[in-house]
């Protein structure tokens, strides 16, 4: 949808247009399943928490005034309720927040050297997957989901979280590494050295 | 430059993008210069960084699409019709 397209759409949308509601659904329903599912990695958390912000977005959408982009605006609404419903779960295990932005985390010197997908079945790959990213506190999760799988720029990422770009970069390097950690056996030729 | 040494490559620089999103620097800048020059020579740095490319990967590939019915449950919890 071209950025004339998008803010068409919108104004249609805040008039109760059905249609253009269901354009919006269309075009971002499955980015924002996509990323809630990333943060959760549950398939029935992740389409409730799509609905739940879709409903936040339609009461919220008079608000937009298209000085941002819809698709940051959107990510922000969704990040803040993906934190939301992370932070209300109890005793999760998670990487300390402690010095985030202090001295980065050694580079370790074991070799992926092998495609896990062609050694591992692929459930318990997902698995690995799931269990690996659930240790990460859900504040630097997101900042991994914006940047590395959804894409976004640095700058992008830092608007959507309300944190200054060293503060972004710090926490992606730390979960980049965290997460590569927890995966090394899998990728490990000598996973259980 | 052969096929394989045209994928390293443009994993390389893949694996500087990433370094360099780090410093802050762009991809044409001396110290970006000078870390694709270390990868190049450093098996370890060079296999860290590729272990991370193959893990966003894999996050990227691991993430299912949002179905027909979950599409379907969304417009009803909205209260909106399929069609007009």
């Amino acid at each position: 949808m071209s950025i004339e397209k998008e803010a068409e759409v919108i104004e249609k949308a805040k008039a109760g247009d059905n249609h253009a509601i269901r354009q919006l659904v269309d075009e971002y329903a499955p980015v924002i399943f996509r990323f809630s599912y990333n943060i959760c990695r549950n398939q029935d958390r992740a389409e409730h928490a799509t609905q739940e912000t879709f409903l936040s977005i339609l009461k919220k959408l008079n608000q937009f005034d298209n000085r941002s982009k819809f698709s940051t605006w959107l990510y922000t609404i969704v990040s803040n309720h993906c934190l939301m419903l992370a932070r209300s779960e109890k005793t999760r295990r998670t990487v300390s927040l402690d010095d985030e932005e202090g001295t980065m985390p050694e580079i370790p010197v074991e070799h992926w050297e092998h495609d896990p997908e062609a050694s591992v079945e692929r459930a318990d790959l997902k698995t690995h997957l799931d269990e690996a990213i659930d240790k990460l506190a859900p504040e630097y999760k997101v900042i991994f989901v914006l940047r590395d799988i959804e894409g976004l720029s640095t700058e992008e990422v830092s608007s959507i979280t309300n944190l200054s770009v060293p503060a972004v970069k710090s926490r992606l390097h730390r979960a980049r590494a965290t997460l590569r950690n927890e995966l090394a056996p899998i990728f490990n030729e000598h996973g259980d050295e | 430059m052969s096929e394989r040494n045209e994928q390293h490559f443009e994993s390389c620089q893949q694996v500087v993008d990433y370094i360099c999103e780090h410093f802050g620097d762009d991809s044409d800048s001396d110290r970006c210069r000078a870390l694709a020059r270390h990868l190049e020579h450093c098996p370890d740095c060079s296999s860290y960084c590729d272990s991370i490319d193959k893990m966003i990967g894999l996050y990227r590939a691991t993430s299912p699409c949002f179905s027909d019915q979950a599409r379907h449950m969304l417009l009803d919890s909205l209260g909106i019709e399929e069609k007009d």
